[in-house]
């Protein structure tokens, strides 16, 4: 596979990611569904996982980078699991309100399965690339500038959501603990 | 607390932008690591972060 079609393919990976994280965004502020301690958790192994896509736009697509997001999605399905556990025997209750059936740290355990997958699929493709693209890693001019502007977007969008999230964390839980079961912003009136 | 890892990978996605790889991986790798730490706590309810 060619390299830009790897850069274009690690620019939607991260869009997706960012996607995500809007979505986790909306719940709470449209819905006023505070995130958890663990959800909370979840959003920053979402974070993890986006910094290597990220990383691959900056410096070039490279296996290092990969492994980054495999790490990073791993610990995000183990944090995932553990709530799912917490949640699964009859009588244990929920939290937050389902969304298409399933509650969002199950969607996340699934995502961060989705990603490990797309992760298996972008590293298959990547040897393809490896002797051939070499001589350009960390060089975009190369690159159709469409998708050079879908990745620079991309990159930027994404480190925003990370910003935000932790602006946000930061009003909901100031500067210790968060609360088991958030119903208020601690820094806010 | 549980807001540090955000602005840490922030600061290593400007570090990225920059051109420093090592302290961008730097900073991932920290942060990783607290939120390793804060799902121990939780795990292990050493920090009353259970839900």
């Amino acid at each position: 596979m060619s390299r830009q079609n790897l850069v274009l393919l690690n620019a939607l990976g991260l869009v997706g990611i960012s996607g995500v994280l809007l979505l986790a965004f909306v719940d709470q502020l449209l819905f006023q569904e505070l995130p958890c301690p663990l959800c909370l958790l979840q959003r920053a192994a979402f974070v993890l996982a986006g910094f290597g896509l990220a990383m691959n736009l900056r410096f070039g697509p490279s296996t290092r980078h990969y492994a980054l997001v495999l790490v990073a999605a791993l610990m995000g399905m183990v944090v995932a699991g553990r709530q799912v556990l917490l949640h699964v025997t009859p009588g244990s209750g929920s939290f937050g309100a389902p969304f298409l059936g399933l509650h969002l740290y199950t969607w996340a355990f699934v995502l961060f399965g989705v990603t490990i997958l797309g992760i298996a699929l972008l590293l298959f493709l990547h040897r393809a690339c490896d002797e051939r693209c070499a001589e350009t890693v960390d060089d975009l001019s190369d690159l159709d500038h469409r998708v050079v502007w879908l990745a620079l977007g991309a990159f930027w969008v994404f480190a925003a959501l990370a910003l935000l999230n932790g602006v946000s964390t930061l009003l909901e839980c100031a500067l210790g603990l968060c609360a088991d079961n958030p119903v208020a912003y601690q820094l806010l009136p | 607390m549980m807001a540090l890892p955000f602005f840490t990978l922030f600061a290593g996605l400007v570090a990225a932008w920059f051109g420093h790889p090592r302290w961008a991986l730097g900073l991932w790798a920290g942060s990783l690591l607290w939120v390793f730490v804060l799902f121990l706590a939780h795990a292990t309810d050493r920090l009353s972060l259970q839900f």
